[in-house]
This record gives structure tokens, sequence and C-alpha cells, in this order.
């Protein structure tokens, strides 16, 4: 967080033993993938009804969101750091999306994206120049965007009319599968070919990982954070627009109780808060396992109050379980 | 300039007393150092002063009075919250902590929804509450050594669940009398929130200044390292401020209950941003070791007055929230921009 850690990270041991290819698989980011496994197929035990086909699409289409909100939290995370304002400029921008349609159509949806990105650059560019931790800085924009969100909606929701044939084709299917859900797909696949193919992927671990090292290496590490931030808040427009086009409405706070589910997923999906270790492929399982347990909890019939609960304690939990526990380390 | 000097010059026998090695200008040494909320209470007298000239019923003597009440619940917020921040940590589980505490007092005091009626012991429940929440984000922190803010948004979550299901399908309304009047009946002119936000202030204020919590707070703030190696038990006292922090917002949680009557999920909405932003604009530092709860009282005085200025001067009260972030991030710039180093690492 605030706190410099200077020591380097430990040396990962390449044990010979029986265990490498177990150690081998979990590095891979084989743990989501297993529990989405197991969840899936006690879903699937409680209600049978859930392998169909109309079932499992609407959970994706109902992912859509959140996936597109944790893709972009676990860039910023593998920095090491992290972004509260996503889900409040998801919202924002919804509310922003739902004005411009009407007069201006499909431009107003590249505007919308151009425009949440722009926002991610500006917040990037004052934790850079300010060096203030980025949690109380996206915190501050939080209560910007929320803010901002109120007076330009007025506190109601404002339904689309004009201009919806532009992005309504969105949650539309084709030979049954859900395009917002291929469309999710293609994002997370054409990152993790960046990530993977140039340079840019190692060097946002780098500097999770070691964050004075890549800087001594050479390593633009401003600019990074910079770009991070604003693909972070590019995702969440892009959210945006899949939220109105999914409801044909905006609200000040449609998408404000997804940040929690977001940093959640990404989370669960293996990607260490402290940075550096983690991927977009992992979260979007990640954001598969959130999702499906909102939806299991619902088919066995547990309480809605339970869903805050169950999200923070999983934070808690799995934060706790994977923390890096340095000695000497300055954790507040 | 002028401005900022006249409240200070009523605090002058203490301030001379602690500068006695610079005989000089005692009052400007005090001022200058951060012992002293100096711009936070600028930026009051700045307030004071624009509004005068917009609105002069802003300083009328009712007016004060609704500020003075206004502030009661934020500024209990901000002592224990002060605390945490004053060791490097942060706590954003406020509104979720508020949210179970009001559902738990408004449930044990007279109301229409049990045949509950412990009176005024629901505010300790209420207290107890919010104390358990913040062990649970404490233990995580000082235990498990996972960063607060993270952790805070979880116990949150946890906060506001345990509110919803405890709200049901109806409000609880209070029918309390003598809970009731804690926020209606006046003592001196001001209600009996006011005079309790004092007291917590008054005590939170003794916590730091003489017991070896307040003073380990600044150490640890300081930095932690020194502190492990001087033998302090960082972890313990870490896990108390978030215990501290805890109580007092089920506290302020309770006041807040008593003021509208109904045990509400949805009675911290925006009281975390208030209370972050007056701790930070009072000049107490998010990266911890400096600052106070006098600064803490006098920054969420200047963010209410702002907040009242603004509906007086009539101003959408929508964009509020805008407001105190900007503040949240130009006051958290402003003074931590004399620490920025190159090649400084900070996430």
């Amino acid at each position: 967080m605030a706190t410099t850690s200077q020591a380097p990270p430990e040396a990962r041991t390449s044990d010979t033993s029986g265990g490498s290819r177990l150690r081998r698989l979990h590095e891979a980011g084989a743990a989501p993938f297993f529990v989405l496994a197991v969840l899936v197929i006690a879903v699937g035990a409680y209600d049978s009804s859930f392998f169909q086909a109309a079932s499992l699409i609407s959970l994706l289409e109902q992912a859509v969101p959140l996936t597109l909100l944790a893709i972009g939290e676990a860039l910023v995370v593998l920095t090491g750091r992290i972004d509260l304002s996503n889900a409040g400029l998801a919202s924002l921008a919804g509310v922003a999306l739902a004005h411009g349609l009407g007069s201006l159509g499909p431009a107003a949806v590249a505007l919308v994206v151009v425009g949440a990105a722009a926002c991610g650059t500006l917040i990037g560019v004052i934790h850079i120049t300010t060096q203030v931790p980025s949690f109380i800085i996206t915190l501050g924009f939080l209560g910007i965007f929320a803010g901002l969100s109120l007076t330009t909606s007025r506190a109601d929701s404002i339904l689309v009319t004009g201009g919806y044939d532009s992005i309504e084709w969105i949650f539309y299917r084709i030979f049954g599968l859900p395009i917002s859900y291929l469309l999710v797909l293609l994002v997370a696949l054409a990152l993790m070919a960046w990530m993977k193919a140039l340079p840019i992927g190692r060097r946002i671990r780098a500097i999770g990982l070691n964050e004075r090292a890549a800087a001594h290496s050479g390593i633009r590490t401003r600019a990074i954070v910079i770009a991070v931030f604003t693909a972070s808040a590019g995702l969440a427009g892009l959210a945006a627009v899949f939220q109105v086009a999914r409801l044909q409405s905006a609200g000040a706070t449609t998408s404000d109780t997804l940040l929690l589910p977001a940093i959640a997923a990404v989370i669960v999906g293996g990607t260490a808060i402290s940075g550096g270790i983690g991927g977009v492929g992992r979260t979007l399982c990640g954001a598969l396992v959130i999702a499906l347990l909102r939806v299991g909890l619902d088919l066995v019939g547990v309480n809605a109050a339970f869903q805050p609960i169950l999200y923070g304690g999983i934070v808690i939990l799995a934060i706790a379980a994977t923390a890096n526990r340095r000695r000497g380390a300055a954790v507040a | 300039m002028k401005l900022t000097l006249a409240p200070a010059d009523r605090h002058d026998p203490r301030a001379t007393g602690r500068g006695a090695d610079k005989p000089a200008r005692p009052g400007r040494a005090a001022l200058g150092s951060h012992a002293f909320p100096t711009p936070a209470l600028g930026v009051l007298a700045l307030i004071a002063l624009v509004m005068g000239f917009v609105n002069p019923s802003f300083l009328s003597p009712g007016n004060l009075g609704a500020v003075a009440e206004q502030s009661a619940v934020p500024a209990v917020l901000a002592v224990g919250l002060t605390f945490v921040i004053l060791m490097g940590g942060i706590d954003l589980s406020l509104e979720g902590t508020m949210a179970a505490a009001s559902l738990t007092t408004a449930l044990l005091v007279a109301n229409d929804r049990n045949t509950m009626d412990l009176g005024l012991w629901a505010i300790a429940a209420g207290c107890a509450v919010g104390a358990v929440i913040g062990l649970v984000a404490g233990a995580t922190v000082g235990l498990l050594r996972v960063p607060s803010f993270i952790v805070t948004i979880g116990t949150w979550q946890i906060g506001l669940g345990v509110a919803q299901l405890l709200f049901g399908d109806t409000p609880p309304r209070v029918t309390d009398r003598s809970f009731r009047a804690l926020a209606e009946a006046r003592t001196a002119g001001l209600p009996g929130i006011v005079w309790i936000a004092l007291l917590v202030v008054a005590i939170g204020w003794t916590l730091q200044r003489y017991t070896r919590f307040g003073r380990y707070a600044y150490v640890i703030g300081g930095s932690e390292e020194t502190a492990l190696l001087s033998g302090v038990p960082v972890r313990a006292y870490r896990a108390a401020s978030f215990v501290l922090a805890g109580a007092t917002a089920g506290l302020a949680s309770a006041m807040a209950t008593a003021r509208s009557g109904v045990g509400d999920v949805g009675i911290g909405t925006g009281l975390l941003f208030t209370t972050i932003a007056g701790v930070v604009i009072g000049g107490t530092l998010l990266t911890g070791g400096r600052g106070g709860v006098m600064h803490s009282l006098v920054g969420v005085v200047v963010m209410v007055a702002i907040a009242n200025a603004m509906v007086l001067a009539g101003v959408s009260s929508y964009i509020q929230q805008t407001v105190q972030g900007a503040v949240v991030v130009t006051a958290a710039s402003l003074t931590l921009w004399r620490a920025r180093q190159r090649l400084r690492v900070i996430k």
C-alpha cells in the first residue's frame, strides 16, 4: 500500500519432487478453474435444469459487466495498485450514454468509452505526479463520479428511447450463443495475446513484483501505470455500454454494487493483491465463479442479504490465504 | 492570512507553553507546526467570510446550531477513524458498520417490530456490534497482515448484509421517548447528541495525548519498522485502533438513529466521504504519523460547513459527493506533496 518493500521477492525454488507438477498447474492458475468446475457440478446437482442451454447462456449474459470490470481491475492489481473508482465510473458512463444515445447514436458509444478512458488517464496522472496511494485517489474519484452521476441523472433512472437500436444487438444471440459474452471473450483474448506477445505484459508484472527494480532496469514504470489505469477505466466505460444495452435504462447507482464483486473476482481468480502474479484469463474464470455463486445462492433459496456477507467473507479469506506475509514488510 | 490568525490567538497560552524554546514568535511557531490545524481553520474562516456576503443567514445562531448538530455524527466517526489513520491504516467500513449498529439499536430500544425495551443500554449494544465488526477487520489486518483498505471493504459489505438481515421487510420505528430525546431535547441550546460528540472528542483527545495507545499511534504511523524494532506490539495496537473505530461508528450510528427515529440500512450513506474528507482536510496524513483528534474535529466541521453553505447558496445537493471527493483528492495531494521523491514507490 503506502509503504515500500525493498526486499526482493523470494526466488521460486523449482523442486523436482512429486509436487512440482501440481505446483506448475497451480502457478498456471488451475485453482480458479477447479473451483469453477466444483461450483458448476454442485449447482447442477442441486438443480439439473441448470445444465440447460438457456440458463447457462443467461448466466454468461449476467456475468458480462462484472467480467469487464474485473478484467480492468486485474490489470491495475497486477501492478500492485487498486482502482476503487471503476464501478462508480461505469455508473456515470451509463448515465452519460443514456443521455447521448438519442442525439448522437452509435457515436455516443465511442465517446463514452473514450471519455471513460480519459478519466482513467487523469486518475493515473494524478496518482503518479502526486505520489498519493492509489486507493485514496480512486476513493476520491469514486465520490466525484458518484456525485456527477447523481447530478446528471437527477437521482432518477433514465429510460433509453431514441437510438437504442444502435446497441440493442449486443444482447442478441447468434446460433444460440450470446453476442455479448463473445465480445467479452474477444476483449479478454485480445488482452491476453497483448500481454503475452508484447513486452508490456512482462513489464506490468515486473512493476508488481518489484517496482524499484523495474524502474532501474529501464522500464517506464510511470507510463505503464498510467496506461493500466486508462485501460481499467476504458473497460469500465465498455461495461457501462453493456449495462445500458441489457437494461435499456441507466441509473445513478446501477453499477456501484459491482465494486466488491469485481474485486472478489480478481482475487478469487488468483491474482495476488500485492501485484505481479495473475492475469486476465484467470480473472475471466474468477468472474464466472462470482456470477455462478450469485445464481447458485438464488437457486438454493438463500436470503439475498447473505450475498454481501458472503462476498465480504470471500474477499477477506481469499486475501488472507494468498497474502505475501514477508517479515518486515509493513502492512497498514 | 489575518483571518487565519484570529482564531488561533485564543489558544496562545498553550502554544507559548509548547514553543518555549523559540521565544521570538511563539504564536507563529505553533501555527507553522503541525500541532495545530491552521489550514483547516483558515478554510473555515474563508467559508464564513464568503458566506457572510452570499447569504448572511449562514452566520445566524440558528444555522450555526444546525451546523453543530449536523457535525455531531461525523465528528464521533472521525475520532475513531483518526487513530486508524494515524497508524497508517484506513477504515472504509464505516457505512456498513453504521448500518448494522443502527438496526441493532433500533431493534433493542422500544420499537414497533418487537417487544424489546433496553432503553439507553441499546446504545452500548450498538457500540458492541460496531466493535465486533472492527475486531474482525483489526484481527485480519493485525494478525494476517492484509492491507486494511481491502479488508474494510469486506467488512463494509458484511455489515451491510447483517443490517439487511435484521431489516427484514419493514423498517423498525423507534418509539422510545428517552432515546429520541437524545437528539430532540436541548441542553443549553444544543441537542444532546452535540454534547455526546463533544464528550467523545474530549475522550479521544485524552486518549491521544495521555495514554500509551495514543502515543504509540504516532510512533507506528511515523515508522512501523522503528516501532517493531523498539518492541511496540504493533499488531495489537493496530487491531485496537480498528476496534475503537468500530465502536465509535456504532455510537455515531445510535446517535443518527436517535435523530431519524428509524433503523435504516442507509443510515451512513455519504458519511464515509464526509469523515475521510474531514480527517484529511484537518491535516492528518493518510500515510500516518501526523495529525490528531482535534485536527479531525476541525476538518469535519469544515466539511459540514461546506455542505451547509452549498445548500444555503442554492447549489444542488447531489453535487456534494463530488465536492467531497475532490476535497479528498486535493487535500491528500497537497499534504503529501512535499514527501515526493524521484523513484519513490507508492502503490
